[in-house]
């Protein structure tokens, strides 16, 4: 059954928060771990490491956020709103299932070098 | 298949495609083509606001203390802000709703159009308060020059579907002369009205709103005219909500799966949809150059707004699978998000810190597994 159409999805999301560390990689290239007791959604993750992802309502009805999963699965945190096609997420209310590969061009993403010790630390 | 207000022909309303499919009869909502209107119509009560909740007293001695170049950029805005709402608050109802054959999306359009109004109705509480003759700004919308050469543009596709709907309805199909022209009246020219109205409708939304938006934000940025962007900031959190779903309805009409007809008409439309995004933005962009053509503000100036005008655009072109028209770029006003995050959005004057004000939202299930590991 998909996660959304659980009556209990509050508490499974809840369990979700002891899940394994997620890597998220962009195109490829393996660029942060999601470690579901530290982050709400998916989008918090991303702009802490300073990728620029455009965003609106952070509530999943604008849509502002989508964006395309090259592989890996998402669940939802909360319901989405906007039109999702197969293959894209919002990740302003969504976490990683499991290892995830998002299509964001790498190169947005910002000071590597001083990223590196956070990611050690994780 | 003229219309009719209750259509007395039993027919499965999941079965008809989004518009000119029969007209609705009972308003049932037990069955649904596309729930995901459903899920709006609740989004958007749940929004419910009104503008007296809002106090802008403070923003009267604001405006006082304005040089009058910025005093120009506050007005010109609102008086936009005032057109673009009078023209939502009424055309969605009097142009998609003799065509809608779904209703869900019928109450979904009543729904939206209502939630412009009050948009409306605020822009009169803001300028009430701020000016003591608010006759000598509305007045002017309706002569202003630069208001006008938008707003022809924005009307012109919703009086188009009017004149063609409204022709069917009486004449029927075939050519008929309309105020001594010769048009062609058929199903398909409604469609194809229809479309690029629906683009023009989201060209609207996504990106006319924005520019008024930023200006409203960037005075508050600063600490003035802060009641004005409160308001704002309702009315952004609800266009954000009414975009979304003339992306919804434009995905549908392009997946051709709704009505193979107009997936044809919008393939067919591709480079007109273009065209419409880009007309807009550029008409934005002039009038980003008449708001500051006395001096800028501190925080915005002309070629940051036209800037972000540029990165809206490409990222709205994109929503709706169109290629973005111009350069990449990074977001000109990274502040714009904290403003445009609904999260953050103060909805009743009690909620200062929490977010949105969510009503009937108590969830009373207890799976019985929570209590496994409970020992007495």
């Amino acid at each position: 059954m998909p996660l959304l159409m659980n009556p209990n999805f509050l508490t499974l999301t809840y369990k979700r928060r002891y899940q394994k560390a997620a890597i998220i990689s962009l195109q490829g290239q393996p660029t942060l771990l999601y470690a579901h007791q530290a982050f709400n959604n998916l989008l918090e993750a991303l702009e802490q490491k300073k990728i620029k992802v455009f965003s609106e309502c952070r509530n999943g009805f604008c849509g502002a956020c989508k964006t395309k999963v090259n592989s890996g699965e998402v669940f939802y945190i909360n319901e989405p709103l906007a039109h999702l096609e197969p293959g894209e997420c919002l990740p302003c209310c969504c976490a990683p299932d499991g290892d995830l590969d998002l299509d964001l061009p790498a190169t947005t993403y910002q000071g590597i070098t001083q990223n590196c010790t956070d990611l050690s630390e994780e | 298949m003229a219309y009719s207000t209750f259509c007395q022909t039993p027919n499965d309303a999941r079965r008809e495609p989004m518009f000119m499919g029969q007209s609705v009869n009972v308003a049932r909502y037990d069955q649904q083509k596309y729930e995901v209107f459903e899920k709006l119509i609740e989004k958007q009560l749940s929004f419910f606001w009104r503008p007296e909740e809002v106090d802008v007293s403070k923003d009267k001695i604001d405006y006082n203390a304005l040089p009058e170049h910025e005093k120009h950029i506050f007005i010109s805005n609102l008086k936009y802000q005032t057109l673009l709402d009078s023209i939502q608050g009424r055309s969605p109802n009097v142009a998609f709703l003799p065509l809608v054959s779904l209703p869900e999306l019928e109450t979904w359009i009543e729904t939206w159009s209502f939630s412009e109004t009050i948009h409306s109705r605020s822009y009169t509480h803001i300028i009430r308060n701020i000016v003591n003759n608010p006759s000598i700004i509305f007045d002017d919308i309706v002569v202003n020059e630069e208001i006008l050469k938008r707003a022809t543009d924005i009307a012109k596709y919703y009086d188009d579907l009017i004149e063609l709907t409204q022709a069917f309805n009486l004449l029927g199909e075939g050519t008929h002369s309309i105020h001594g022209q010769d048009r062609v009246i058929n199903q398909r020219e409604i469609k194809k009205s229809l479309y690029l109205c629906m683009v023009s409708v989201n060209v609207l939304e996504a990106i006319r709103f924005y520019v008024s938006f930023a200006c409203s934000f960037a005075f508050a940025e600063r600490n003035v005219m802060e009641g004005n962007a409160k308001i704002i900031r309702l009315i952004a959190r609800d266009e954000a909500l009414h975009l979304n779903s003339t992306q919804h309805i434009l995905k549908i009409m392009a997946g051709g799966k709704d009505d193979p007809e107009m997936g044809e008409i919008a393939s067919e439309c591709e480079q007109q949809a273009y065209d419409i995004f880009v007309k807009a933005a550029e008409q934005e962009k002039d009038w980003a150059e008449y708001l500051f053509k006395d001096g800028s503000m501190i925080g915005l100036n002309e070629q940051i707004l036209c800037q972000y005008v540029e990165y809206i655009t490409n990222e709205r072109m994109k929503a709706v699978n169109l290629t973005p028209h111009y350069e990449e770029r990074s977001n000109p006003l990274p502040w714009m998000k904290n403003w445009l995050e609904s999260d953050s959005v103060q909805v009743a004057p009690q909620e200062v810190e929490v977010s949105s004000y969510l009503v009937g939202q108590i969830d009373a299930s207890v799976d019985e597994s929570e209590f496994l590991d409970f020992d007495l």
